[in-house]
């Protein structure tokens, strides 16, 4: 016999202690002396369980006492965090609100790099371009170590100028001469034309706050060389990279002839011819 | 309840005063003895503290602080079994046995009902104590004892008749109609 089988007597008896009998299964009980003498007896037996004498107030102290150090154990380990952070404790659905709040402003955000990115490739892949996002930022060093041959410069507009801002977006590839040939090749890659007369090669010098941008950029190369290195009929050819020395390649527009100076001290490196 | 699990310290500490009592009968009457039921109530104050966030008030706060007690009293009958184990006191050369804990053998006392209650509650395999106490120490139905002991109402149902008619029978009560069946609830030998 399992526990679910038809309901003994006890069950009954049972059941009807418990008012787990409906009236029309009670009144049968009701009137069976046997299962009523039952039903007295489980009585008892409740009365008897439910007696328990209460327990020794140290004891019941001692037992909440643990169960509150366990709380303040939790409390405590909740609180060990940064002050700062302590300090500025908020609701999680204030956190949440507040991220949501601040959600579409970083999306914002991101949106404006994404495009402010997407501008200097755009601008990187167009050279006339350059000049004026490189006219907005001071001139980088010239002094490069010489790589390929690549002469930005050479394909330059002609009067932008810029000609020192564009030797600084083309400083890394300052082409290395090592002898007046070179030299001399290197300005006769070069279209005449296209290279800014000395006077607006100082114009834009004095771009860059009126100071000379080797003294604004201490121990840097200076992009263009001092207006007081050139005569009224030198053009600046680009920056170029003379033994190492970081330099540059002037015309004399008037004779046509090609010198290097040292970009640092305008000191002639490769006399003209 | 709801200051307590928001943290109220003070809410808490009436909640704890308020339920103890009960609990503690609980824990008494499924042990059988006072200091097991003091160290079984202590254990499940602090699990009721450590789970207080997850009550879900799916149960009341009772049938729910009533399972916990049930756990850990029914733990507490475990450690005390592993206690009852002789242990050794080695003095070298003479190792001799005793009892860790004495009333964890046969404690049988029969002085005073409580005692007697004691002993008849004894008798009975968990299966049939539990669903008794629960009952008739912590007033659950039938569907909350059915809850905490994870049992189907039928059966709780039949278990507490037949618990309660070995406890009847044990005290010497004349419940009538005794349970002769082969499945008589008692502890297995």
């Amino acid at each position: 016999m399992n526990d679910d089988e038809l309901p003994t007597r006890a069950e009954v008896a049972s059941a009807y202690l418990d008012g787990e009998l409906d009236a029309a299964e009670r009144a049968p009980v009701s009137a069976d002396a046997e299962t009523m003498a039952m039903v007295e007896a489980f009585s008892q037996v409740r009365s008897a369980l439910g007696s328990v004498e209460p327990a020794d107030d140290d004891v019941k102290a001692s037992a909440i006492s643990a169960a509150l150090a366990q709380f303040d154990a939790v409390q405590l380990a909740a609180t060990r965090i940064p002050a700062h952070v302590a300090a500025t404790v908020t609701s999680l659905h204030t956190r949440r609100t507040r991220a949501y709040r601040v959600l579409p402003g970083l999306a914002a955000a991101a949106v404006i790099l994404v495009v402010a990115i997407a501008a200097l490739n755009a601008t990187k892949g167009s050279d006339s371009k350059t000049s004026s996002v490189a006219a907005t930022r001071p001139p980088a060093a010239v002094d490069a170590p010489a790589g390929s041959p690549v002469l930005k410069a050479a394909t330059a507009p002609a009067g932008t100028a810029a000609s020192g801002a564009l030797a600084t977006e083309s400083a890394p590839l300052a082409p290395a001469i090592n002898n007046a040939n070179d030299l001399a090749r290197y300005a006769a890659s070069l279209a005449r034309d296209t290279v800014a007369p000395a006077a607006t090669s100082a114009a834009a010098a004095g771009a860059y706050g009126g100071a000379s941008p080797a003294a604004s950029t201490p121990g840097a190369a200076p992009a263009v060389p001092p207006a007081t290195c050139l005569s009224a009929t030198d053009a600046v050819l680009g920056p170029i990279s003379v033994l190492g020395t970081p330099a540059f390649a002037i015309r004399d527009t008037a004779t046509g002839a090609v010198r290097a100076i040292a970009a640092s001290n305008c000191q002639v490196l490769i006399p003209a011819p | 309840m709801t200051a307590a699990q928001g943290g109220d310290r003070g809410a808490l500490d009436q909640l704890l005063r308020r339920h103890y009592d009960r609990v503690h009968a609980v824990c008494r009457r499924i042990t059988g003895h006072e200091a097991d039921a003091a160290d079984a109530t202590q254990d499940a104050m602090i699990a009721i503290v450590r789970n207080l966030a997850r009550f879900d008030g799916r149960s009341s706060f009772g049938t729910w602080a009533y399972r916990i007690a049930t756990n850990s009293s029914l733990d507490e009958l475990r450690r005390r079994k592993r206690r009852a184990v002789v242990s050794t006191t080695d003095d070298g050369e003479h190792p001799h046995l005793e009892l860790v804990d004495p009333a964890g053998g046969s404690r049988i006392e029969a002085i005073g009902d409580h005692l007697a209650l004691d002993v008849a509650l004894r008798s009975l395999s968990d299966e049939y104590r539990l669903p008794v106490v629960l009952r008739d120490v912590a007033d659950l139905d039938y569907a909350e004892i059915a809850a905490v002991l994870d049992l189907p109402p039928g059966t709780v149902r039949s278990r507490i008749a037949r618990g309660r008619a070995a406890l009847a029978k044990a005290l010497s009560t004349q419940p009538g109609n005794q349970p002769t069946d082969p499945e008589r609830p008692s502890r297995a030998p």
